[in-house]
């Protein structure tokens, strides 16, 4: 039997050879890219990153995180003056909150902005993926035809049924839907009246089964039938209707889901950063492979006419879908959201 | 708390005689020490720290923290359940623990198993189990309006009973191998003793077997208490509105608000009283030993 000495040196020298086997940090070439991981993100790679090396002999290593774990992370490399990412994942509310960690961006640096749909290229942030917060119900149990606005939503008697709505960090959405089904225009509702939306939600909220966390739970309560209708993610609707269930989504009044490539400040790739964002911009192929896999529209012009018109009105980046959506100010979000979010908990844990 | 773990560990260790060296069992404890230092005391320590310095000494954030109806009430209410869950546990966990310490050989093997194979399963898929069986058109209403006792399925997911379930169910394993362990080195005389004197299995139990595992059941309470007071996952999944925890609200100012001092404050409240409710608990169990001595 070995004897504890032998076992004791054993070990010392392994940790050792372990600890000289890891990898070195920061290879010469690579670009780091932060999304939120999953198979989300295997589409990015196989469709986008992989031919954009092939093309440019420019490695990216993809890093998996949440909007929140990003922000974290980012604030704590800030902190330790060691920023080790190049580009990030930005909701639109963060190309404001998170200003000071972003680099501006030069859209004249973008060659191919021309592929890409009006006003993609922000002070801040490009284009990514676009989708909504819609009202996605169960068609089945709607044969007369199912609610089309948030006021429908609110209806309770014409449409009975338990519903779902989101408490998944951003509770201006469904304080923006409470506004509209109280008859605020769509493109009128910031500065958000919070008296008036939480009364408005106090009326709905008997009939408020869940109040889903994740996209997926949201899944689950379509498919399992708990609930009949949900404020939720389109993608998330359109992935149980390939998935063959009866299940409507509506873009009227829709709140925009949208997600932008963002630059951080004091990165060291900078001109490699900004060949990737360029080279996103291009191939509409591409793009619709992604698009159809995920649910998630791109900001590529050109990726539409790839469609049949059938299929492109049901697209969240169709202009007349587009055109219904509501209009959010990330400004004021940016402003107001941990006294929003202070105060949506106090209401929601009552 | 130190006295009645030493105790569930050498319950645990059936200690042969044989002894590590002093300098080994320093280099075997050296990386765990180090590990412990800089993944956890150093960066719980500076978010303890900041939320009283940012820069300057300030107690800005804990009177924040008592100016908002919300904090202290979601406080309470974790303390609340972390309360109830750890009465439901002992309650549960009593009889099986007593179970298992008569059992031997496979019966033992087949019992350990049982309470060790949910311990080495996900949080995440024992959360997962229970909205099955509890969600609306679940296992369990199904069998209500099957056998025709509920007219409409009832609201069993999503509130504060299902996270109450579920929660009491991935803690027992907690509960039920420190007092298993208490029972099991109870000297079977003892009871012998009792009852060749006269007492019956009622009077055997309340006066020698039950005051004997005291220090288990101090133990598993501890720790089914202390950990239900972080819990993260479970009440995230299988919770309502009403659940919210005080641990949902520290990720909330850690990772989505960015308010790190603020989250300080929270998690520097959390800790305190914690260690305030275990130092009193500590207290009552020392007299209740002296008393029984």
């Amino acid at each position: 039997m070995l004897s504890l000495r032998t076992l004791t040196l054993l070990s010392v020298s392994l940790a050792v050879a372990l600890g000289s086997a890891a990898p070195s940090r920061a290879q010469e070439k690579e670009l780091v890219v932060v999304a939120t991981g999953g198979a989300f993100e295997q589409a990015l790679r196989k469709n986008f990153y992989e031919p954009f090396t092939e093309k440019t002999g420019i490695r990216i290593r993809p890093v998996a995180a949440s909007n929140a774990e990003t922000w974290t992370k980012v604030k704590a490399m800030r902190e330790a003056n060691a920023i080790g990412w190049d580009i990030v994942t930005a909701w639109p509310e963060d190309l404001v909150a998170q200003a000071d960690s972003l680099a501006k961006l030069d859209c004249s640096r973008l060659t191919n902005l021309s592929q890409a749909v009006d006003g993609a290229c922000t002070e801040r942030g490009l284009l990514r993926t676009m989708g909504g917060v819609s009202i996605v119900y169960d068609a089945k149990r709607f044969p007369q035809g199912g609610p089309q606005t948030w006021a429908d939503f609110w209806d309770v008697k014409r449409f009975p049924g338990p519903r779902a709505m989101p408490n998944a960090g951003a509770p201006w959405w469904p304080l923006m839907a409470a506004l509209m089904a109280d008859g605020v225009p769509r493109d009128k509702l910031f500065p958000l009246d919070l008296d008036r939306a939480f009364k408005k939600l106090d009326e709905l909220r008997p009939s408020i089964a869940v109040w889903w966390r994740t996209g997926d739970q949201s899944m689950q309560l379509l498919r399992s039938g708990e609930v009949v209708m949900a404020m939720m993610w389109s993608g998330s609707g359109f992935v149980l209707k390939d998935q063959g269930l009866p299940i409507s989504v509506v873009w009227n009044d829709a709140v925009p889901n949208i997600g932008y490539w963002a630059m951080l400040k004091g990165g060291a790739n900078q001109d490699k950063a900004y060949a990737f964002l360029d080279y996103y911009l291009t191939r509409p192929e591409a793009h619709l492979t992604f698009a159809n896999a995920f649910k998630y529209d791109t900001s590529n012009r050109n990726m539409l006419a790839l469609l049949s018109p059938e299929d492109r009105a049901a697209r969240g980046s169709a202009p007349e879908n587009m055109a219904k959506m509501a209009v959010i100010d990330p400004a004021w979000i940016a402003a107001n959201r941990a006294a929003v979010i202070e105060r949506w908990n106090r209401w929601l844990s009552r | 708390m130190t006295a009645s773990l030493k105790r569930f560990a050498a319950t645990l260790w059936q200690a042969d005689g044989r002894r590590f060296p002093a300098p080994l069992s320093l280099l075997l404890v050296g990386p765990l020490v180090i590990g412990l230092c800089v993944a956890f005391i150093l960066p719980v320590g500076r978010l303890l720290a900041v939320s009283v310095w940012n820069p300057d000494f300030t107690l800005a954030e804990f009177v924040h923290i008592t100016e908002s109806p919300l904090y202290l009430r979601i406080l309470g209410r974790t303390f609340l359940l972390g309360g109830v869950v750890t009465v439901l546990t002992l309650v549960l966990a009593y009889p099986v623990a007593f179970l298992m310490a008569r059992l031997s050989g496979w019966r033992l093997a087949v019992a350990t198993a049982c309470v060790l194979v949910p311990l080495w399963t996900s949080v995440l898929v024992r959360s997962y189990a229970w909205i099955i069986i509890l969600q609306r058109n679940g296992l369990l209403n199904s069998i209500l309006t099957g056998l025709g006792l509920t007219d409409a399925p009832l609201p069993l997911l999503y509130n504060e009973l299902s996270v109450t379930i579920a929660m009491t169910h991935v803690l027992l394993p907690y509960m039920i191998l420190p007092i298993w362990a208490a029972l099991r080195t109870i000297p079977r005389d003892l009871p012998l003793a009792a009852q060749s004197l006269g007492a019956n299995a009622v009077r055997v139990f309340f006066l020698v077997v039950l005051p004997l595992s005291l220090p288990g059941v101090a133990s598993g309470v501890l720790m089914v208490f202390i950990l239900s007071l972080g819990f993260y996952v479970t009440p995230a999944l299988v919770g309502g509105p009403e659940t919210l925890m005080v641990a949902t609200l520290i990720g909330q100012q850690t990772t989505e608000l960015l308010n790190w001092p603020f989250a300080g404050a929270l998690a520097a409240l959390l800790l305190g009283i914690t260690l305030l409710l275990v130092t009193v608990f500590n207290r009552f169990l020392g007299l209740d030993k002296k008393a029984a001595s």
